[in-house]
């Protein structure tokens, strides 16, 4: 090519660029604006004594020690860890299971759809508003036990049963984790299992080294994704305990994000609530790491 | 290029100048008025009140123009801290008296002293000396109660239940905490046939505004924050002693039904969702017999349901006697931001110290504010007996240092004692629990 030509294509590339930069350009910049830019500042508050009133003062790392040394935190981090535990792998496993069933193309499939993917499109806060009516003590769940003689746990005024009761309900918005895996699920050539058929590899064999290899990435991107929801989650501390007790029955939903809450907006300790945002970033990355690193071994890209 | 960075200037610079205009022009209109921003915290019936109370300001003093928001009690001292901080409270903002450390007062706030002065009020004159009291902070009044007696304490009881449950309702009107007991353990078993409860007597955990547990520990004259705000008392034998009255009530007046699980399916069965206000329903649908509110409640009652026969009596104390009245401090402020603090000053008397504003607010809602309404032989008439009660409450003994609660931060944790009970740990260990809670709360704000 001559050196006109490599101008010519180089200048092309410039233009470009340049309209790619400006299509791009409102992302970039909320990008910047709305999320690094308020890490940025959270990062500098978490070193700062600030009461929402009056300035902010330097204090060095005194708002990290002081963290460490509250019962509090550490009891966020329990019952986060905890509802994560339980909510990423019971969200991976019914996304997997409704997204089977709908690759069985079982009819009616629009009401199957349906079904699975409303939760979905629901908000959050509404799936907990409708999980408090299903789960108080005299509920709907308790009062169809009831037809039966059955009396009922309390759910949402048991601090054993809460957790429980709102991985439940998150759960219950598996649609979005189905798609992904529906979408997965049919990407996966029909001939690998007719090959796996003609050497009479069974079902559970087909599922088990075709179909969860191949869809592996899927899950991987979907367990990051809920693992960054599981450590997020906020709302039903605040909307599913009995007696709209925030964080209870005795503390029992106090998630790391609801005390990261009262200390910015009921306590206005803005210096500390940044240091317990900023702590919660951090396992979010390492976890997210971890994830990563460890799947090389199960997640295959390529066949 | 340069066209097209001269048309991007002219587009950002046209909308800025338009707003410093705009700016410039706001807080003040042609007619010697002014453009008031107005927060308040009256909900329900009462925003339509406030609408009517602007229009009678308005009628009266031609040129204003108001914007007004209303925000939920719970959420109002976290929307008005977090505005002060950044200066973005409206001209007039309705407000805690206690909250005057949270939001720096005296940066934040106008000293009212000088337009007192001015006008030749006394606050002794017009209101009750533990509410004058309440205005002052540091060296000056930062607000204005928004009504004369207004926090008062009272005891609703329902007479017609009273009645089905073979009860006197002048009578056995209960004065103090083992006549409560008794009378509640009648009505109880009375009104209730098998096993689950229809009619409950009351529910201590279930309370509109302040929490039962402060509210009756006051009575008794046992605070549950030292008066400097720095201390929680919440495990103090005076506050333990409340909570174990409370712990044993439930017990022997719903024990036999099964105690707090009881009262807990109750609760979600009749109440619907367990705030304070769906308690004043259960009271109006005639599910529960006794309730404990302020005295705004009356309204509110007789509007849910005009045909309940209820009266009023100060709350029952554990001395044999009633018990006293804690008294709360909703105040109205002007913000040192309000770009017209004259015209701002006009509205705030209008609404706390005017018998046209303020009195005629209070006597639609058939409650005694300014103090004068207390004896004004129409709503007398009107109000019977229950009226007797009413003022023979705010004769009691008040508490003036009653300190500042924070409810927003207590009422859940003793909102949370049922379920706690239910899972096993004793009322000790619990209020123990929320005395550490408290006072990690306290070190955190006081740091």
């Amino acid at each position: 090519m001559s050196t006109a030509a490599l101008k010519k294509t180089s200048a092309l590339d410039q233009g470009k660029t340049k309209t790619l930069l400006i299509f791009l350009s409102p992302w970039i910049v909320s990008l910047i604006v709305f999320w690094y830019g308020p890490i940025v500042y959270t990062f500098v508050l978490s070193f700062t004594k600030y009461k929402l009133v009056g300035d902010a003062s330097f204090i060095g790392i005194k708002n990290y020690i002081d963290i460490v040394h509250d019962n509090n935190f550490w009891h966020g981090l329990y019952t986060t860890f905890l509802f994560t535990s339980l909510y990423v792998p019971l969200n991976i496993v019914m996304g997997l299971f409704t997204a089977f069933i709908l690759d069985l193309d079982v009819k009616p499939l629009p009401l199957w759809r349906a079904l699975i993917f409303l939760p979905a499109v629901l908000p959050v806060i509404a799936i907990f508003v409708i999980g408090k009516f299903i789960f108080y003590p005299n509920g709907l769940l308790n009062s169809f036990l009831q037809v039966f003689g059955i009396k009922g746990a309390l759910w949402i005024a048991n601090p054993d049963l809460i957790i429980l009761a709102a991985v439940i309900l998150m759960v219950w918005q598996c649609g979005t984790a189905m798609v992904v895996y529906l979408g997965a699920l049919q990407g996966v050539p029909k001939h690998y299992y007719d090959a796996a058929e003609i050497d009479g590899i069974g079902k559970v064999g087909q599922f088990l080294h075709i179909t969860l290899p191949l869809i592996s990435p899927s899950i991987l991107f979907r367990a990051i994704l809920d693992l960054k929801l599981g450590l997020m989650i906020f709302i039903p501390a605040l909307v599913l305990p009995e007696g709209n007790v925030p964080g209870g029955p005795a503390d029992a939903s106090r998630f790391y994000t609801l005390h990261v809450y009262q200390k910015a907006f009921q306590r206005f300790n803005i210096g500390e609530a940044s240091a317990l945002a900023m702590v919660l970033i951090v396992i979010s990355l390492i976890l997210t790491i971890v994830v990563m690193r460890t799947s090389r071994k199960v997640v295959f890209y390529e066949v | 290029m340069k066209r097209l960075v001269s048309i991007l200037c002219i587009l950002l610079i046209t909308p800025m100048l338009l707003l410093a205009g705009g700016q410039q022009e706001a807080g003040e209109s042609a007619e010697g008025g002014a453009e008031l921003s107005y927060w308040h915290l009256w909900g329900g019936s009462r925003t339509e009140l406030v609408e009517q109370l602007i229009e009678r300001f308005k009628s009266q003093n031609p040129g204003y123009e108001f914007e007004v928001t209303f925000t939920p009690p719970n959420e109002l001292q976290r929307k008005v801290v977090m505005a002060a901080g950044t200066s973005a409270l409206p001209d007039v903002v309705q407000l805690h008296s206690s909250w005057m450390p949270d939001v720096n007062a005296e940066d934040t706030l106008v000293d009212l002293t000088p337009y007192l002065e001015k006008e030749g009020i006394d606050l002794d004159d017009i209101l009750l000396s533990a509410e004058a009291k309440r205005s002052h902070y540091k060296d000056g009044i930062y607000s204005l109660p928004n009504v004369t007696a207004g926090g008062m304490g009272l005891f609703f009881y329902n007479k017609d239940l009273m009645v089905k449950a073979g009860l006197d309702p002048i009578k056995d009107a209960p004065k103090n905490w083992a006549e409560f007991t008794d009378v509640s353990k009648t009505i109880v078993n009375e009104l209730n046939d098998g096993d689950e409860l229809e009619v409950i007597a009351w529910d201590p955990y279930q309370m509109a505004g302040q929490p039962a547990t402060v509210y009756f520990s006051f009575g008794a004259g046992h605070p549950t924050i030292s008066k400097d705000g720095i201390e929680s008392l919440m495990d103090s034998p005076g506050v333990m002693n409340t909570a174990k009255k409370f712990d044993d009530y439930i017990e022997e007046v719903y024990g036999k039904y099964g105690g707090y699980r009881a009262i807990l399916e109750w609760n979600s069965k009749v109440a619907g969702t367990d705030t304070g206000a769906a308690q004043v329903q259960a009271f109006i649908k005639e599910a529960q017999t006794f309730y404990v509110s302020g005295s705004w409640t009356i309204g509110q009652i007789n509007k849910g349901n005009p045909d309940m026969d209820f009266s009023i009596l100060p709350v029952p104390g554990f001395n044999g006697q009633h018990g006293g009245i804690s008294k709360h401090g909703w105040s109205y402020s002007i913000s040192q931001s309000a770009k017209n603090k004259d015209a701002a000053w006009e509205f705030l008397k209008f609404i706390t110290i005017s018998e046209e504003g303020n009195g005629w607010f209070c006597k639609q809602q058939k409650r005694p504010c300014p103090i004068e309404a207390v004896n004004d032989d129409e709503v007398y008439q009107e109000m019977g007996r229950m009226w007797e009660n009413l003022v023979k409450g705010m004769s009691m003994d008040v508490f003036p240092e009653a300190p500042a609660i924070h409810q927003d931060v207590v009422k859940p944790w003793l909102r949370d004692i049922p379920a706690r009970r239910i899972s096993g740990e004793n009322i000790e260990e619990i209020m123990k629990d929320i005395d550490n809670k408290y006072q990690d709360y306290l070190d955190d704000l006081n740091e």
